[in-house]
């Protein structure tokens, strides 16, 4: 479970919902206690008054000698319904039988006393009351009453109620305009992810639309103006590429053909060896080309994958025996299933390439192996029998011009250093890997692996 | 009048059974290429014609009886692709194209204009001499035919009727006009009706390589005989695709 929503609709729906329900607990919590001051404060206002007109009546009866003198302040219950307490010299009479002397704090008695009249808020038995109390000094009596509070406080719980019924529903309110603003908010944004998406996947001259929003408009008009900077880069790279190899390929051709006709004359021995060596040269000179452009137009992205259903058996026997391998190395463990959706030219070029280096660094090809994944993806693996890569050279290998400690054969053409960053290039365009590790046969094994392309990534 | 001249000279020379020269037409705008590339040919025995510019391949291909086109693409002006579109609204002469980049549009856009092979440049003599030398050896439908298998004056198929000693296609009486290659693509598959094919088994039996030779050239090359052969091209029924493996021609249609 995730505490935090990382998406931005989400975060901007949560941040309303927030701030929907910060705004309404304190709109609650202010109208909560305005009523309820308001209400308590009337109902004192009333209560006091009330107890100032019973008062006037007790000191009357008091005055006037009432000769039982519980009848006090049971006629006053019986005129007004109130509660009430009554210190006459130093006996105390009640009206109700839990309400009695005992009930009224000293705090109170001693405030009634010196001020002639105070009020203080009692609960007795859970219940709130206000207690008012009035010395009656012309009669040497104390006057208390308990006004009960306990309807306003019903009344102030059914508000409290309705306040956090109508906060839920605000916070809900602010939930909802948070999505439906974040959805507003999103929608340029998902129109540059769209524009990106397609740009991406190959189709540069796609722009956004530039309306005229004041605050979009910027955005909009940058992302456009990198999108013509990416896109005359590209091609400015495309036309280089093409350029150098039009300018290179046209000297080199010539080169070998002039070394290829030298070849054909009857030559003097020394004569002889200078062609051979300059045939040498202009061959490893035009594999070089070869690779390089291939290289810098993987570099530059305008390489093009040609995927098809590819016989994957067929292609690697077929590389195999061009490159000199028995046919009896492969281990093929596809069964049936020997078709494979990859770029034909670069799956071979792949496998010719560990071919040619198993067999010029590493003392030749003892197997070649194909395999699948558990999620469909080929598995390609070339073991030698040389002495391994050591673990510190196993990514360096793929470096280009990377050259390690294997000796360079003298009696072939070198190589170029390039075949293995070739190998590795190939394989990521196909979105697989290269890597190197031992084999279980001694020497090393180098394994390519070929994903079943799923729908075009946005990577 | 050069074309006859150059006809009536080789078959002098085939009276007097000297080996007929084939005639190659080199276009290429490097004069350094273009001499080197000469002199390799004609140690092969073979007649060089040059060319520098499209132009001046057209105008040559109507005076000399040319046997096989060697075409560079990038040209200056007219274009590689402008020369082969034109030569092949007269005449199936191969042409192999000279390109420079092996995986690019170049090599799909000239094969499907009709081009029967390329090379990349830069090129060796070796890699070039195969190509052109496999070209020549099957110049002749006939040739390929009897190298194939027992020599059949007519198979019909549907209402196809091939003739491999003429070196013709006939769709109820009427003439297709297909290329060499289309030719004996269609010639081997038609010798050996419902029989699947790999790509490098084609290549192998119609072009002459082993291992060397680009799937593409199969696959191109089918596209342009079903456009020319099938009822409906986008569904065939004569020449069947059986997919990753190859193609197979189907005597009962689908």
């Amino acid at each position: 479970m995730r505490f935090l929503p990382r998406g931005l609709r989400a975060r901007t729906t949560m941040a309303f919902a927030l701030l929907a329900l910060v705004l309404s607990i304190t709109l609650s919590v202010v109208t909560y206690q305005l009523a309820r001051w308001y209400l308590l404060d009337q109902r004192e206002d009333l209560a006091t008054q009330q107890v100032s007109i019973n008062a006037l009546v007790v000191r009357g009866l008091v005055a006037a000698g009432v000769a039982e003198r519980e009848d006090v302040v049971e006629r006053v219950r019986s005129l007004t319904n109130a509660r009430s307490v009554l210190r006459i010299g130093d006996t105390w009479f009640a009206s109700v039988v839990e309400l009695t002397e005992e009930r009224v704090p000293d705090g109170l008695r001693s405030e009634v006393a010196d001020e002639g009249a105070a009020k203080q808020r009692v609960l007795i038995n859970g219940a709130p009351y206000l207690l008012v109390g009035v010395e009656l000094p012309s009669v040497d009596a104390s006057y208390y009453e308990f006004a009960p509070l306990s309807e306003y406080e019903r009344t102030l719980e059914t508000l409290l109620a309705v306040l956090v019924v109508g906060a839920s529903i605000t916070t809900i309110g602010g939930a909802f305009a948070g999505r439906l603003a974040s959805r507003r908010l999103m929608r340029p944004l998902r129109q540059v992810a769209g524009v990106a998406q397609a740009m991406s996947a190959g189709d540069l001259s796609r722009r956004l639309v530039v309306d005229d929003d004041r605050d979009l408009q910027p955005v909009a008009t940058s992302f456009n103006e990198m999108a013509e900077g990416l896109e005359a880069r590209i091609a400015r790279e495309l036309r280089f590429t093409a350029d150098v190899s039009h300018e290179l390929r046209t000297p080199l051709t010539a080169m070998a053909s002039a070394v290829g006709l030298a070849q054909r004359a009857q030559l003097t021995g020394r004569a002889q060896f200078a062609i051979d060596v300059l045939d040498q040269q202009v061959d490893h000179l035009r594999r070089l080309t070869l690779e390089l452009l291939e290289i810098s137009r993987i570099d530059a992205g305008v390489a093009e994958l040609e995927v098809d259903d590819v016989d994957v058996r067929q292609a690697t026997l077929r590389t195999m025996a061009a490159a000199g391998v028995e046919a009896t190395r492969l281990r093929c463990e596809l069964g049936d299933e020997t078709l494979h959706p990859l770029d034909r030219t670069r799956f071979e070029r792949v496998l010719a390439n560990l071919l040619e280096n198993a067999e010029r660094y590493a003392g030749g090809v003892t197997a070649v192996e194909l395999e699948r994944d558990d999620d469909g993806t080929l598995v390609v693996c070339v073991d030698d029998a040389g002495p391994g890569v050591p673990l510190e050279e196993r990514v360096a290998i793929f470096g280009r011009f990377h050259r390690g400690n294997a000796e360079q054969p003298v009696d072939r053409p070198k190589g170029t250093g390039l075949g293995l960053s070739l190998v590795e290039e190939h394989a990521r365009l196909h979105g697989g890997e290269a890597h190197v590790t031992d084999s279980p046969w001694g020497g090393a094994r180098f394994v390519v692996t070929f994903p079943i392309p799923g729908p075009r990534s946005a990577s | 009048m050069g074309a006859i001249d150059d006809r009536v000279r080789n078959e002098e020379r085939m009276g007097e059974h000297v080996m007929v020269a084939d005639t190659v037409m080199l276009v290429e705008d490097d004069h350094a290429v273009r001499s080197l590339v000469r002199l390799l040919l004609e140690d092969e025995g073979l007649t060089v014609v040059e060319a520098a510019t499209g132009t001046e391949a057209i105008d040559a291909f109507s005076r000399h009886a040319i046997d096989l086109v060697l075409l560079d693409i990038r040209l200056p002006g007219m274009n590689g692709f402008d020369v082969c579109r034109q030569l092949r609204r007269s005449s199936d002469v191969p042409i192999i194209m000279v390109t420079a980049q092996q995986d690019s549009h170049d090599v799909v856009a000239g094969l499907e204009l009709g081009a029967d092979d390329y090379v990349t440049k830069p090129f060796n003599d070796r890699e070039l001499m195969a190509r052109v030398r496999a070209q020549l050896r099957r110049r002749s439908g006939a040739v390929a035919a009897a190298a194939t298998g027992p020599i059949r004056t007519s198979i019909v198929i549907g209402d196809l009727e091939i003739r491999p000693v003429e070196g013709r296609v006939l769709r109820d009486g009427e003439e297709i006009a297909l290329t060499k290659t289309e030719f004996q693509l269609l010639n081997h598959l038609a010798l050996h009706p419902n029989r699947l094919w790999s790509r490098d088994q084609l290549l192998e039996h119609v072009w002459g390589y082993a291992y060397q030779g680009d799937g593409r050239l199969v696959d191109t090359h089918i596209a342009r005989l079903r456009a020319k052969v099938e009822p409906d091209p986008a569904n065939p029924e004569i020449i069947q695709t059986v997919r990753g493996l190859g193609y197979r021609l189907s005597t009962t249609g689908r």
